[in-house]
């Protein structure tokens, strides 16, 4: 199990990284400019987004982007069927191919990494979205910001430098939620992505009727949680002064 | 001071049916479709179940709008069928949630004190754990089967609605009518029953479409990996995975169209559930 | 742009009309408001709460709410003529020449920097001073507000200021822009009485010291009496009676003045008056006068017809029995 836990590792940081910019991009984006149609857009995008099934999608991406354009490398895992691993130093084929000064493995494992990882990236992504969009709104509406605005300070430094900061500060929640979005998520994306993972071999462990390494797999995930459940409370604690009173 | 039981129900009935007059939106009109497609599924489509080893993966036609998957059974009627089962099961397992956490929630916030707290601390601690972990978890321990199913998200869905009606009965806890009413003779639960809930009722409807729409994902996800329903039934999540091995190859419409019936009912799903919660301007 | 010298009109309104709201919603919480404010000195708008004092403010600054819109008056600050002013213009104004208080002044402090920070930040936009020179203004300005130890203080947040330091807070920030026209909306609702004094103190200080003007909007005619040169009452969206403080306080010739000025006595601390009768929670456009319904000389001349703002006794009254 210890073999297969960097390639999960590998994709659940992909993916969260991914959907944390655009869901905050966009979130906040569609906060500045509510009511136009680049808010109605965003608010469409995101409806998508929670409502629909990652395995799916990462079917849907494969069908378009590898079966009909043929621009994606095919979904066989972590490294074109060619290439060969990068010797390990973190155990993330993308990091150590970098270090090995091996292009050929670093090109290969980002492209199989691409559609996965944006797959978990769109529905993870989602919720961010939202949660942003109103933390900003609700920032851009508040007194301090219209008084900055009575005081002269003009729009975009009024939106970097008092909007923003408050519509970030919910973003360890936003972080918990995502984490234990990937812990899910993960296992469906890399099923179809045949992403050698600790939640395929969970999956492959139920085809075969074995259910014990499932409840390794889950016991893990919940141990992982709440370690980065707690981690993120303290980090809450060091971003707002008022929690420290 | 003992009024006749029946008014008593008609009442409720008219106060609740007050709170959830909601605009007709598309999420009511295509769940409304969906419903009677299933129910009429019979009618208009072939048997979900009949083996065609000559048809097999036939692209959408006219004798198959949807196509046939690798044994030859036609996906739209199996899409129509698998409707009432992913629908059904939904439904159970939001009325099961509901029917539990409402009354929880409601006399926590009633009763106070340690019991009040213990129960804050349960349902966070089961709220903040990523759901579809908790389910595989619970699946892999008791074993698959639906009625099982039914009763695990059933249960991961509870803690929010005891938190909700708990929130939204807590400040009313000291108003003057529940004063009177305890005055009266009633006891907690007619309290409850009697006032409180109607207050809420358009809020549990939206959280009760809300629940649909997860029960769903989480049957579809669970049914994808293996730990759910088990073919030849037809369930949305497992046509999917039944799909996945032939998508690669180009024959898409075996796992395009189940997936796609998902998207369709959890988007309407939720905006049922605002349309319920646009009611709160009031 | 010429500067206004000593009591000429430095901010100049006339018949202000604002309305809110959408279609049959509509309401008109300013109805021909008049108000001259003249440069240095001390003025004062007084009303009851929902008497249309604030969004007078703000349209000043041109920020009035979405849903509000000045449908027709002119504003009009050391002749620039604020309601056809572009948005860049407005915004060099506001800070620099017009610093507007807003109530609540908790709330008008950003809760995650320190308070001196966002001081400092100020004088560095509209002053230009470097980092190091703007934290040092800013605690001089905290000190000049009146917040004991300002060097500590500036390096707290705004969540550990009471009431009143928040008040002192937001005062130095608006300070920090070196505005000609400090308008001051309710500076001190919420504050106990020694603390109010304090505050107007303050206000009437800075005009003095740092030749600005003043407009100080509040509900509390105890503070008008003894702080301001001029006066306008506002009731219900219109001027009932507007002049030198001293005049108008002394001898009030519009009924409803003359009630805010019994109910502001007090007897061992309580308020032994409330006038009867409430403010109409939402304006309709009034065609007579807006007070009648709870005014004890009304006839019905004043109910059907809109009194006129005439010129008794030295000041403006609007009143058809203020002879």
């Amino acid at each position: 199990m210890a073999s297969r836990w960097p390639a999960s590792a590998e994709l659940a940081l992909a993916g969260g990284f991914l959907a944390l910019a655009w869901g905050l991009s966009v979130g906040v984006m569609a906060a500045v400019m509510q009511g136009t149609r680049w808010d109605k857009l965003a608010s469409l995008v995101t409806g998508l987004g929670v409502s629909v099934p990652e395995f799916w999608l990462g079917l849907i991406l494969i069908l378009i982007f590898f079966s009909t354009l043929k621009i994606a490398p095919a979904p066989i895992g972590r490294l074109p069927a060619e290439i060969v691993a990068p010797p390990t130093v973190t155990g993330l084929y993308t990091v150590d191919a970098l270090f090995a000064g091996d292009w050929g493995a670093f090109f290969g494992a980002w492209g199989q990494l691409a559609l996965p990882a944006l797959t978990l990236a769109f529905v993870g992504g989602a919720p961010i979205a939202r949660i942003s969009r109103a933390a900003m709104r609700e920032a851009l509406d508040s007194q301090y910001v219209r008084f900055a605005r009575a005081l002269g300070v003009g729009r975009v430094s009024v939106i970097l430098r008092y909007a923003l900061p408050s519509a970030l500060l919910p973003v360890t929640t936003m972080m918990a939620l995502l984490c234990g979005y990937l812990m899910g998520g993960d296992v469906l994306v890399e099923y179809v992505f045949a992403w050698p993972g600790l939640g395929n071999y969970a999956v492959d462990s139920i085809g075969a009727s074995d259910y014990a390494p499932v409840m390794a797999v889950v016991e893990l995930s919940a141990i992982s949680y709440l370690l980065i459940y707690v981690l993120l409370d303290l980090a809450h604690m060091v971003i707002d002064p008022r929690t420290r009173a | 001071m003992a009024t006749a039981p029946a008014t008593n129900s008609l009442r409720f009935l008219v106060a609740v049916g007050n709170r959830l007059r909601v605009r007709v939106g598309y999420g009511a009109i295509v769940i409304g479709i969906l419903i009677l497609l299933s129910a009429v599924a019979p009618l208009i489509s072939k048997d979900p179940l009949h083996i065609d080893s000559t048809a097999t993966l036939v692209p959408p036609s006219w004798a198959h709008p949807f196509g046939t998957d690798q044994n030859g059974m036609d996906i739209f009627a199996r899409v129509l069928y698998a409707a009432r089962l992913d629908l059904g099961e939904a439904l159970a397992a939001a009325t099961l949630a509901v029917l539990i956490g409402v009354p929880l929630g409601a006399l926590g916030a009633l009763a106070a004190g340690w019991g009040d707290q213990a129960l804050l601390r349960i349902t966070e601690s089961v709220q903040s754990f990523p759901t579809l972990l908790l389910a595989m978890g619970v699946v892999a321990a008791i074993g698959p089967g639906l009625g099982k199913l039914v009763l695990v998200i059933a249960a991961v869905n509870i803690p929010v609605y005891v938190r909700l009606t708990r929130s939204a009965v807590l400040p009313m806890r000291d108003m003057e009518f529940i004063q009177a009413a305890r005055c009266a003779g009633l006891g907690n639960i007619a309290i409850v029953t009697r006032h409180l809930i109607p207050n809420i009722a358009h809020l549990i409807a939206a959280q009760f479409s809300i629940n649909c729409a997860w029960a769903i994902q989480i049957l579809a996800a669970l049914s994808f990996i293996g730990l759910g329903v088990a073919l030849p039934t037809p369930e949305w999540g497992a046509m999917v995975r039944a799909g996945a091995d032939y998508t690669v190859y180009g024959q898409w419409w075996v796992a395009l169209f189940p997936g796609l019936a998902i998207v369709i009912t959890v988007l309407s799903l939720n905006e049922l559930a605002d349309s319920f919660r646009r009611h709160t301007s009031r | 742009m010429r500067q206004a010298g000593p009591s000429e009109a430095l901010l100049s309104i006339r018949n202000l009309d604002i309305e809110i709201g959408y279609g049959a919603d509509k309401h008109y919480p300013v109805q021909d408001v008049d108000l001259t404010v003249p440069s240095r000195q001390v003025s004062g708008l007084v009303g009851e709460s929902g008497s249309g004092k604030s969004l007078t403010a703000l349209a000043v600054v041109g920020m009035l709410p979405q849903s509000a819109r000045q449908i027709s008056g002119t504003i009009e600050f050391a002749d620039i003529d604020i309601c056809h002013a572009e948005e860049s213009h407005l915004q060099r104004i506001r800070g620099r020449q017009i610093a507007l208080l807003f109530q609540n002044p908790r709330a008008s402090l950003h809760p995650l920097k320190k308070v001196g920070s966002q001081i400092a930040y100020l004088a560095m936009r509209h002053q230009h001073l470097s980092r190091a020179s703007a934290w040092n203004h800013a605690i001089d300005l905290m000190a000049a507000a009146g917040i004991s130890e300002p060097k500590a203080r500036a390096g707290d947040y705004p969540h550990q200021f009471s009431g009143g330091m928040a008040q002192r807070a937001a005062l130095a920030m608006a300070l920090a822009c070196s505005p000609e026209l400090l308008i001051a909306d309710e500076p001190t609702s919420g504050l106990d009485t020694t603390l109010r004094e304090q505050i107007v103190e303050l206000l009437a200080t800075q005009v003095r010291d740092r030749k600005m003007t003043v407009l100080l909007i509040t509900h509390d005619i105890g503070l008008i009496k003894h702080h301001t040169d001029t006066v306008t009452v506002l009731y219900a969206g219109r001027i009932m009676e507007a002049g030198a403080t001293r005049h108008v306080l002394s001898s009030p010739r519009n009924p409803y003045t003359r009630e805010l000025m019994r109910a502001d006595q007090q007897v061992d601390g309580t308020r032994m008056y409330a006038i009867p009768g409430n403010v109409p929670p939402v304006l309709p456009r009034w065609t007579g006068c807006p007070f009648s319904s709870r005014c004890d000389l009304a006839t019905d001349v004043c109910r059907e017809v809109l009194p006129p703002l005439r010129l008794i006794a030295g000041r403006e009254v609007a009143c058809h029995h203020a002879e």
